[in-house]
């Protein structure tokens, strides 16, 4: 979760910004990890760019199954420092998604992420894959052009 | 600069949160310029990891100089601005120093070292090449460790 504090708004003109957004120069982070995701939306023309960061994997997958998303080009995961144990954070490319039941656990879903380095992990914290949970559909493949 | 969407706010409970703080899901980032993730620990017994995500290199070194706390890491996001890749690549730092571009001795920048032994500079922190260091502001995470450590021995 990414959290502000008034003074790390970096004030623009009305005119040069989209209704209701507000910009700013800094934020703060609880320290968990996040994804990186460059989208290109429905409506924007093809060379047109967002870049997103998103705290939940779940809202990564809303953003993946939108008809208002053309195409995830490309996404990165966030590990904090204290959570890869090696007192440095992680940065890797995600390159698939997929959804998954975890048969030890009545079947709930959970969203596998494969990245360019061949590590599999669940959800924003980067959990190992445990051996109940079974892969079911591939939801994106990102970056692979 | 980043950028932030009423839909993308998270309630917490005034009680629970610091003061004036807002909390968010997701946000956007507006420019494709660089952007850095600081953590730093505070010098108080079990303090906890603080992270910063910081839109400018200036910042950064604000960040570093007035905090009284243990760099723990730094971490630059920069935009693959040539060829055919897209999107971002990132790159723990070393150091970071106050340095000069040959090509314009009148405007100071900031220089930051890769953990591969390389310099960044500018917008989009590109490979910086011939700049002259100036001063060093801080070396960052194990760098500092191990200069703190050769410096007690």
């Amino acid at each position: 979760m990414f959290f502000t504090f008034p003074s790390f708004e970096y004030v623009v003109p009305p005119e040069l910004k989209q209704a209701g957004e507000t910009r700013w120069r800094t934020f703060e982070h609880i320290g968990q990890g996040f994804f990186v995701a460059v989208m290109r939306l429905s409506d924007d023309p093809p060379e047109h760019r967002r870049t997103l960061l998103v705290t939940w994997d779940s809202d990564l997958v809303h953003m993946l199954e939108s008809p208002k998303i053309a195409a995830t080009l490309h996404s990165l995961h966030y590990l904090s420092p204290w959570q890869d144990g090696a007192g440095e954070p992680l940065c890797r490319e995600v390159r698939e998604i997929w959804r998954g039941v975890d048969r030890d656990a009545d079947d709930v879903e959970v969203i596998i992420f494969k990245t360019a380095d061949g590590t599999a992990f669940c959800g924003q914290d980067a959990i190992p894959v445990p051996p109940s949970v079974q892969q079911k559909s591939l939801l994106a493949t990102i970056g692979a052009r | 600069m980043f950028v932030s969407m009423p839909e993308y706010q998270f309630y917490i409970p005034p009680e629970i949160a610091p003061p004036d703080a807002t909390y968010w899901r997701t946000l956007g980032i507006s420019t494709c310029a660089a952007w850095f993730v600081l953590s730093v620990r505070s010098r108080e017994p079990d303090a906890l990891l603080d992270t910063f995500l910081l839109a400018w290199d200036s910042d950064v070194v604000s960040a570093v100089t007035s905090l009284d706390a243990e760099l723990e890491s730094l971490l630059l996001v920069a935009p693959h601005v040539r060829g055919r890749k897209r999107g971002w690549f990132s790159k723990q730092i070393r150091e970071i120093w106050e340095a000069t571009d040959p090509a314009e001795p009148e405007n100071p920048c900031i220089l930051f070292v890769g953990e591969d032994g390389l310099d960044y500079a500018g917008l989009f922190m590109d490979r910086a090449r011939g700049f002259s260091r100036e001063r060093l502001v801080a070396r960052v995470g194990l760098s500092a460790n191990a200069h703190k450590s050769a410096t007690a021995t």
